[in-house]
């Protein structure tokens, strides 16, 4: 087994993500940097709350996992770190957990530039509870609780949570492997709150309704719908996927 | 011959990604149904491996380990 | 149960306090060393006075964002070792209820101190109610056990204060201190003992992160252990992992919940009895109702009529069997308390004689002397 299966608990596998979730990349991705920054595995906590997202680490990353209640990671955390400064405590979660009921609790976190790295898995949806609308999912996108098309304006994570005060910023997607991997092992050295959008895949769901069910068919469309910030004008920010550090 | 590729049948899911992501077309789907109903990933060229990873590093399930046959005798 | 005997950060002797302020050096001196908490009437000066004594102490006062923020993040601190309290009241207690729940499904060590205040909604901040008796209990959803002290003076707010970690340590679980703005903005002697007796939770690296025990809690491991805890709010195996289709888990689970606590009733709760000898009746009461239900009993024993007295200090769980004894031979029972009728409707649960209730519900502590009059009316 490779190095980075040491951060796995495969003793639970195979996972319960549905086939071509890109939840599990992340894991993967998630695994890998751990790996390559030879952090202690038994100093490190990771918080995840409720949904899809929060399985990434809840039980399938080996090391001390708390899974919460919904939205409130980022409290839970605050409180583990601020109690005992010498663990690693990471956030993992979904764009529900983080954006919608955990909004709040990201945004002072990012204030008070806490110590943690967020990860949100946004796959656009509330997979779990069967596809409906987040915060996050794009205008007139079908939704379940959207049949016609969303009418909400989604939010823009990334400067948000840097407007909030955040250290360190970046997005990129799932289709996006060894950047994951890069800007996670940064986040993690950031010394103070780093945040981490990851466009994930739900083709059960969100995708089978907007863009398509076939797991690889929509990593190709993150991948050609994806633009670098340093390449990306005014007006790709509303059609296309911006990428990078922020 | 300059990789090995093992493929963890009990995780895979049958999602393709490796079997359309794979520049050279090393897995096929199998032609039958696995015990869990539906049709699993093969590896059909292995020899063709040119160890990019891309398999790997997309297999949502961690079904897929692809290493350079040094390390992977060193690891039997 | 390792106790251990250890002195006070302040000094032995006589002090001049309010209630709030005694619950927060109560805490400190029980080895509190985390404090989150979000100001609210009527219990803000807790923070006030623990945010001066955790800096002096090298503890951690984190004014979360709101209260649901602040206990999320007592439980969090608390499963590093942590010991771990929060105050508030009415409206913040209710923001609390879902993690409260959470601390009781993940045996997590906490002390929640809830000044009561007039209800309900906002209500009025600064004047006292006992109106959550029952909410203190059944707050969260579910079905669980969960123990909580009722102070009467300010002297009980530093010793609960004490009590009410060693209990969260030893039965693994959230302990509420239900006062009220009367006890918690009263400013009364309090005396500093030379030595308290505390208790620290039995943390063993290797024990299953929770108790699956029908009748004990269980040791606990901590983060940072090397132990990779899953700790979860969905029902589990004593490893934590996470079984939410399985009937016989959540069977088990819930038996080790209830369990812990009914098992170990004698343990954990206190109730004071005075002038019961030779009673004929009983007032029975909790928190600031007891002291003039106390001063009530003592002018109708002075009438002549053979009052008792009975206080619960601990007022969940309740111990059904004891009260039956202490009241045996008890002809009519008088529960004053500053609400609609709380503890009256449990005491006509377990006794068979009459319950008469004498309420105010006007924010407002009941006098001696209304006590006395609607009970020589009764009689």
């Amino acid at each position: 087994m490779k190095d980075y299966m040491e951060w796995i608990r495969t003793s639970v596998f195979p996972t319960n993500f549905c086939p071509g979730c890109g939840h599990g990349i992340i894991l993967k991705a998630i695994a890998h940097a751990m790996s390559q920054l030879d952090i202690d595995r038994k100093k490190t906590v990771f918080v995840s709350g409720i949904g899809c997202s929060g399985w990434i680490s809840s039980p399938y990353i080996k090391a001390d996992t708390l899974h919460v209640t919904h939205g409130r990671a980022i409290a839970y955390a605050t409180g583990v770190k601020l109690a005992n400064p010498e663990l690693t405590v990471i956030v993992i979660g979904g764009d529900g957990d983080i954006a919608s009921i955990g909004g709040n609790h990201l945004i002072h976190a990012a204030r008070r530039n806490i110590d943690l790295t967020v990860i949100m898995a946004d796959n656009q949806n509330y997979g779990m509870t069967g596809g409906q609308f987040s915060p996050t999912t794009p205008q007139g996108a079908k939704t379940t609780t959207s049949p016609y098309g969303f009418q909400e304006r989604p939010f823009d994570m990334v400067k948000l949570v840097k407007a909030a005060g955040a250290q360190y910023v970046a997005r990129y997607t799932v289709a996006h492997f060894p950047q994951m991997v890069n800007a996670l092992k940064k986040a993690i050295k950031t010394n103070g709150f780093a945040f981490l959008h990851f466009l994930s895949t739900c083709p059960t769901h969100f995708g089978r309704r907007n863009i398509t069910s076939d797991p690889y068919e929509f990593l190709q469309y993150l991948r050609k719908n994806s633009i670098s910030v340093s390449n990306a004008t005014e007006k790709d920010y509303a059609k296309k996927i911006v990428i990078g550090e922020f | 011959m300059e990789y090995e590729i093992k493929l963890k049948a009990d995780w895979c899911k049958g999602c393709y990604i490796c079997v359309k992501i794979c520049p050279k077309k090393v897995f096929d789907i199998s032609e039958t149904e696995g015990k869990h109903g539906f049709r699993e990933v093969v590896i059909a060229r292995s020899e063709d491996c040119i160890g990019c990873m891309l398999c790997e590093n997309f297999c949502p399930d961690f079904a897929i380990e692809v290493m350079r046959r040094e390390y992977a005798n060193k690891e039997n | 149960m390792p106790t251990r005997k250890i002195k006070p950060h302040l000094s032995p002797g006589r002090y001049f306090m309010q209630g709030d302020e005694a619950v927060a050096e109560g805490a400190i001196a029980a080895g509190c060393r985390f404090y989150a908490g979000y100001p609210i009437t009527p219990a803000s000066e807790v923070i006030l006075r623990i945010e001066k004594r955790l800096r002096e102490v090298g503890g951690v006062y984190f004014q979360g964002e709101d209260e649901i923020a602040s206990i999320a993040a007592c439980i969090g601190a608390s499963w590093t070792g942590t010991k771990a309290m929060t105050a508030t009241s009415g409206p913040g207690f209710d923001l609390m209820i879902e993690n409260l729940g959470y601390a009781i499904m993940t045996e997590t060590p906490l002390v929640l101190v809830n000044v009561q205040r007039a209800g309900p909604s906002t209500g009025q901040a600064a004047r006292p109610s006992q109106g959550d008796f029952h909410q203190a209990r059944y707050a969260s959803h579910g079905d669980y056990k969960i123990i909580v002290l009722s102070p009467w003076s300010v002297q009980e707010m530093f010793d609960m204060g004490v009590k009410a970690f060693n209990l969260a340590e030893e039965f693994r679980t959230p302990v509420i201190i239900l006062t009220d703005e009367a006890v918690g903005h009263l400013r009364e002697p309090l005396d500093i003992p030379e030595e308290i007796e505390i208790f620290d939770r039995e943390h063993d690296p290797s024990a299953p992160p929770f108790g699956m025990d029908p009748e004990n809690p269980a040791p606990m491991p901590l983060f940072g252990d090397g132990a990779d805890l899953l700790i979860t709010g969905s029902t589990h195996t004593e490893w934590g992992l996470r079984r939410t289709r399985d009937p016989e888990t959540q069977k088990k689970l819930i038996t080790h919940l209830i369990g812990k606590i009914r098992h170990h009733l004698d343990e954990i709760v206190e109730i004071d009895e005075k002038y019961m000898k030779d009673a004929e009746i009983a007032l029975v009461a909790y928190g600031i109702s007891a002291r003039s239900a106390l001063e009530a009993t003592r002018r109708l024993r002075e009438k002549g009529i053979k009052a008792g007295f009975l206080r619960l200090k601990t007022i969940w769980p309740f111990y059904d069997e004891l009260i039956r004894n202490i009241l045996k031979g008890v002809a009519k029972i008088f529960v004053p308390e500053m609400n609609v009728g709380h503890l009256n409707k449990e005491l006509e649960r377990v006794l068979n004689i009459p319950v008469i209730s004498i309420t105010r519900i006007d924010s407002t502590v009941l006098t001696p002397g209304e006590i006395v009059k609607k009970v020589e009316e009764e009689l």
